[in-house]
């Protein structure tokens, strides 16, 4: 069922956008998605590529840490950002690749993966996913992390 | 005292629910049926609510249309599918529960709001998406 699609003005889960999917054709209502879920997918779908380490800067990476531990933001969305019109999204991603791993690779495969996820799960179509290879991650250079306390209630 | 108030808690009675609030029980219950559907959001987390007859009904807003019919929008969070053909099979449901329900000719259009998606499991990786 093709759908013509307009930009939609309420708020979202993060605060953002939503495009919304209208049905002239069967009148029966219209499908909004916050575009915080784009951007959710976006994230997800770079992530399952092997070699992409982890999204974000280095300092985007320590703050997003420390806000998502604090439920203030969504690490799935960390190093994205998106951009949804009416039919079409645009994904700006910001990538840690392992070291070593090819990096024009590794980018392609996000791209498409990314693409396809997005237009599998959305219907919007992708027509353009910009990356940022902001570091390399080397193993063992990550700082231990406190492990976290225990439960102070059985 | 009043006349005509009374203190006995037997002698409260709940205000029966309009078709509007009715609506809305209706059509939350049905939509969360839909395999892929995790969870309503309420207004207080961005999405929508619908109070009447001192009840509240989370994750749906249902308002007074034309035709005497209701708009009913939900909003939900779903898990990591093919959101239009999930919106499609959500409003399948919400019409045949209205219909079951008798209030088939008060329901007017569904909109479905996707406003966020479960996470997965570490690991799962996503479903397929459908062709």
């Amino acid at each position: 069922m093709s759908g013509e699609t307009t930009q939609g003005d309420g708020q979202g889960a993060g605060g953002g956008k939503a495009v919304e999917q209208r049905e002239p054709q069967s009148g029966r209502g219209t499908t909004t998605i916050a575009d915080s879920v784009v951007s959710k997918v976006a994230g997800i779908a770079a992530r399952e590529v092997p070699g992409v380490h982890d999204m974000g800067g280095g300092a985007a990476r320590a703050v997003g840490s420390l806000t998502s531990r604090i439920g203030l933001s969504e690490a799935r969305t960390q190093g994205v950002g998106v951009e949804v019109g009416e039919r079409e999204a645009a994904v700006d991603l910001s990538l840690t690749i392992d070291y070593g791993e090819s990096i024009p690779q590794v980018s392609n495969a996000v791209r498409d993966n990314v693409a396809k996820r997005i237009e599998g799960i959305t219907g919007l179509s992708v027509t353009e996913v910009n990356i940022t290879v902001n570091d390399l991650y080397f193993p063992g250079e990550e700082t231990e992390q406190e492990p976290p306390p225990p439960p102070r209630v059985a | 005292m009043p006349q005509g108030y009374s203190t006995d808690p037997a002698a409260a009675t709940v205000a029966p629910a309009t078709d509007r609030l009715r609506l809305a029980e209706v059509a939350l219950a049905a939509a969360l049926k839909v395999d892929g559907l995790v969870a309503p959001r309420a207004a207080l987390a961005g999405g929508g609510s619908t109070q009447g007859s001192g009840r509240r009904v989370d994750g749906v807003s249902v308002v007074a249309g034309a035709e005497e019919r209701f708009d009913v929008s939900l909003h939900l969070v779903t898990r990591m599918v093919p959101l239009h053909p999930l919106a499609d099979r959500v409003r399948e449901r919400v019409s045949g529960a209205a219909g079951r329900a008798g209030l088939g000719d008060r329901l007017g259009p569904v909109g479905v709001r996707i406003e966020d998606l479960a996470e997965t499991p570490a690991g799962a990786g996503m479903l397929e998406a459908a062709p």
